[in-house]
């Protein structure tokens, strides 16, 4: 039987290892951005003035239908705080993000070192998958909170917040889990082959 | 566990270093040097059958049983 080699994927997780770390720089700068701007705008309500130049607003929570609200209805209207809200969401979604991020760090550079079925990257998928399963959920209740906040603030007549949990990126993470065992019984007969001369 | 490993015994009738034997089985110095203090969990027939054709013995000339009271079937972790 030939023996799989695992160069040719070992260049292939170089590059992606790569890409993944210079990704985790950026979030990480993004979701550092992201806090000084909720507290930015907690402690200088002013400063909204030079997100919203033109004093309008515009959501999409669902990235098919985005809403448009003028500058009229919302001249007397305090929107800093659902700004600092918006950024705290955000960073908190980065945090998940930047989690991931660095789990799969740790698997590629496992994968560059030939070391594929390695406790820990049956740990780091484990994680992984946890997380993502808090994502499905976590996410769908910020978006809603952020909206229904929204909502409220404008006094938008007619719309209901609808939350339900992300039912594909939940099943994601049970499927992570699952390959998680798998990866664990893989690193229990990768330990018993290299402990056999 | 019961099975003992007599490499070193028969290493030093042969008058032959570890690294000789290790160069001519075709292993590594490290693996045969586990293998002589009784770290691995398994040996290969097929290094079983290059140590005894180098050391021109049988495997009953390394391996050696030895009744234990007190042990498991099966080992844990």
């Amino acid at each position: 039987m030939k023996v799989p080699s695992l160069v040719k994927y070992s260049k292939l997780s170089k590059s992606i290892s790569g890409i993944i770390n210079v990704l985790f720089w950026v979030v990480l700068g993004l979701a550092a951005a992201s806090i000084l701007a909720a507290i930015g705008i907690g402690a200088f309500p002013k400063a909204i003035d030079l997100i919203t130049a033109d004093n309008s607003f515009s959501i999409s929570p669902d990235n098919i239908i985005r809403f448009e609200i003028t500058a009229s209805s919302i001249s007397d209207t305090d929107i800093s705080n659902l700004y600092s809200l918006l950024f705290i969401s955000i960073t908190l979604l980065l945090i998940m993000i930047l989690f991931v991020l660095q789990q799969l760090k740790n698997i590629l550079k496992n994968v560059v070192d030939a070391k594929p079925f390695a406790k820990e990257n049956a740990k780091s998928i484990m994680y992984t998958g946890y997380i993502v399963i808090a994502g499905s959920v976590i996410v769908p209740v910020m978006k809603a909170f952020m909206v229904n906040k929204i909502v409220h603030a404008f006094d938008i007549s007619n719309v209901n917040v609808v939350y339900t949990i992300n039912t594909e990126i939940l099943i994601l993470g049970i499927l992570l889990l699952l390959l998680s065992a798998i990866f664990n019984y893989g690193a229990y007969l990768q330990q018993e082959y290299d402990t056999t001369i | 566990m019961a099975i003992i490993i007599r490499l070193d015994r028969v290493l030093a009738d042969r008058k032959m270093q570890l690294n000789e034997l290790a160069d001519s089985v075709g292993i590594s110095i490290v693996n045969l040097s586990n293998l002589k203090t009784g770290k691995v969990k398994a040996i290969r027939f097929s290094t079983l059958n290059e140590i005894c054709k180098v050391l021109k013995c049988t495997p009953g000339d390394i391996l050696e049983y030895e009744y234990m009271e007190n042990e498991s079937s099966q080992e844990e972790d």
